[in-house]
């Protein structure tokens, strides 16, 4: 299925109030920011759906923490899901909360063969409140634990298979996190699952001098861009989503990238058919 | 998970090199570092969002006393709900406990501000219209208040911060917060008219609000305009 998406960011809020119209084919909302509240947040992700098709993308669901899933926040998102009719819904793999506290942030997990289950069964739980399967996001990492017992792509993909759900493929995070921790980022990708490959993140990152940083800064960079014709390759037309948090341009100016992802993945499936 | 416990330690607390055993690393970032930016990463999006939801307290103090108070704050007080809005729900409970005197005196302050976050992510109500009510039941008609509508006492240092953002503060003793539509507005009311609010939040009759004006139906009109035209009312009920 061919869909290339932008963020919802509440820079943009007044332009959808306002009726715009980019041409892109999604908009992934960040959960957090509508399970819990109305008025005006809701206005704008109604008028959105009236142009396009919207996904939910949660930061906080703790997928690998200790803390118990919090049943009433799921029943909350499953409740806008009700609402708003999202094509899927995706969370991070990660953990997010410790001693029943919000870190407000996306923590790598011990990769061992004991938290794979531990994530997994998570993963299960939330998928039985929601009644869908979810996607979970590889995330990027700046530490690793001393415990760790198998690669980062080994990781993802033995959650992704035990917890039979469905992966958001971070690009982004696979070049940060293949520069900061020294392996091959076309490796990880082959590594992946392709079945379980439903959605494609692309975004900017920063750089640090000691590591690459995360912070979605736009506009996205060439070994981004190249590592997601690599994927094209690889998966096919996944569904693209063009992620732009620091120093936000206008919404015209994101759909743009979307946009060039659509144009790069055409021509990487031209290559191919013509190669064929 | 003592790893993750590891990390939720060493983001909170100062701790020394050899006691990050639980990590490795593997780049140019050494340990230490790459712990750090995990540290960095906490205090910096908290203390963003806490300057975002009490801009008149940081007015107040000044950006390096609220720095301050925000690392003491979520020492005390750790996030415990996934949205970010929510992070300041205990810090005007907090300011007014403090044995340090000028933060026990911006905790008014504080709440003013976090009455407006809490408006902001209220239910949505319908606003009605006086013209909906019906003359010959008005005095068993009670008035139901948007759900976004929040009454807080004010003292000195709030008002000061208020008359400083342009509003008039002869009088007033008392704060309402409300979210008729998209944005959250603030109006100050004097003593008497909040008490009336009170009144009316309490399930009060037209009829019971007019006994309290003495039955000077030009004295409770005037609020009761403000009110409809403020997008206070959700509904108006008649009782049998």
């Amino acid at each position: 299925m061919s869909r290339y998406g932008v963020g919802l960011r509440t820079e943009h809020y007044g332009e959808w109030l306002a009726g715009a119209a980019p041409r892109i084919d999604f908009v992934e909302a960040i959960t957090e920011n509508f399970a819990t509240r109305r008025g005006r947040p809701w206005a704008v992700l109604e008028a959105v759906r009236r142009h396009v098709p919207l996904v939910f993308h949660g930061v906080s669901l703790s997928l690998g923490g200790a803390d118990p899933i919090d049943r009433a926040y799921v029943r909350a998102i499953a409740t806008l899901a009700d609402r708003f009719e999202p094509l899927w819904i995706s969370d991070h793999l990660c953990a997010s909360t410790a001693h029943t506290h919000h870190a407000h942030d996306l923590w790598p997990l011990p990769r061992t063969r004991a938290l794979v289950r531990h994530v997994a069964q998570r993963i299960g739980e939330v998928q039985d409140l929601l009644g869908r399967r979810i996607l979970v996001e590889n995330i990027s990492s700046y530490v690793q634990y001393a415990r760790d017992e198998m690669s980062a792509a080994e990781f993802v993909a033995a959650v992704v298979d035990d917890a039979d759900c469905d992966l958001l493929l971070d690009v982004n995070n696979v070049v940060v996190d293949a520069y900061n921790h020294g392996f091959d980022p076309h490796e990880f990708l082959r590594a992946m699952p392709a079945r379980r490959v439903r959605q494609l993140h692309l975004a900017g990152h920063d750089d640090c001098g000691t590591h690459l940083f995360d912070d979605h800064r736009g506009p996205i960079p060439d070994t981004t861009w190249s590592l997601f014709e690599t994927a094209v390759s690889l998966f096919g037309e996944v569904p693209a989503l063009v992620e732009w948090d620091k120093h936000t341009p206008s919404l015209g100016v994101v759909a743009t990238e979307a946009n060039t992802a659509r144009e790069r993945a055409a021509a990487v499936l031209e290559g191919r058919r013509a190669a064929s | 998970m003592r790893a993750l416990a590891a990390l939720w330690h060493a983001v909170r607390s100062d701790v020394r090199a050899d006691q990050l055993g639980a990590f490795r690393s593997t780049g140019a970032l050494g340990v230490v570092q790459a712990v750090a930016v995990y540290k960095t990463a906490y205090w910096a999006r908290q203390h963003a969002v806490l300057v975002e939801l009490f801009p008149l307290v940081v007015e107040h103090l000044g950006a390096a006393r609220f720095r301050e108070l925000v690392r003491c704050y979520l020492l005390a007080h750790p996030s415990a709900h996934p949205e970010l809005e929510r992070l300041g729900d205990r810090l005007p409970e907090f300011l007014r406990r403090s044995a340090d005197e000028d933060l026990a005196g911006v905790a008014m302050l504080a709440g003013l501000e976090q009455a407006r976050t809490e408006s902001a992510l209220s239910p949505d109500d319908p606003i009605a219209r006086l013209s909906d009510s019906v003359p010959a039941t008005f005095v068993r008609s009670r008035l139901r208040l948007v759900r976004s509508l929040r009454a807080v006492e004010i003292d000195p240092v709030a008002l000061r911060a208020l008359h400083a953002r342009g509003l008039n503060v002869v009088g007033a003793s008392h704060a309402v917060v409300a979210r008729p539509h998209f944005a959250v507005t603030t109006h100050l009311v004097a003593r008497d008219e909040q008490l009336l609010l009170d009144r009316v939040a309490h399930g009060a009759s037209m009829g019971e609000l007019l006994e309290q004006v003495a039955h000077d139906v030009a004295a409770l009109h005037r609020p009761l305009d403000a009110w409809f035209r403020r997008g206070w009312i959700a509904s108006i009920e008649v009782t049998e």
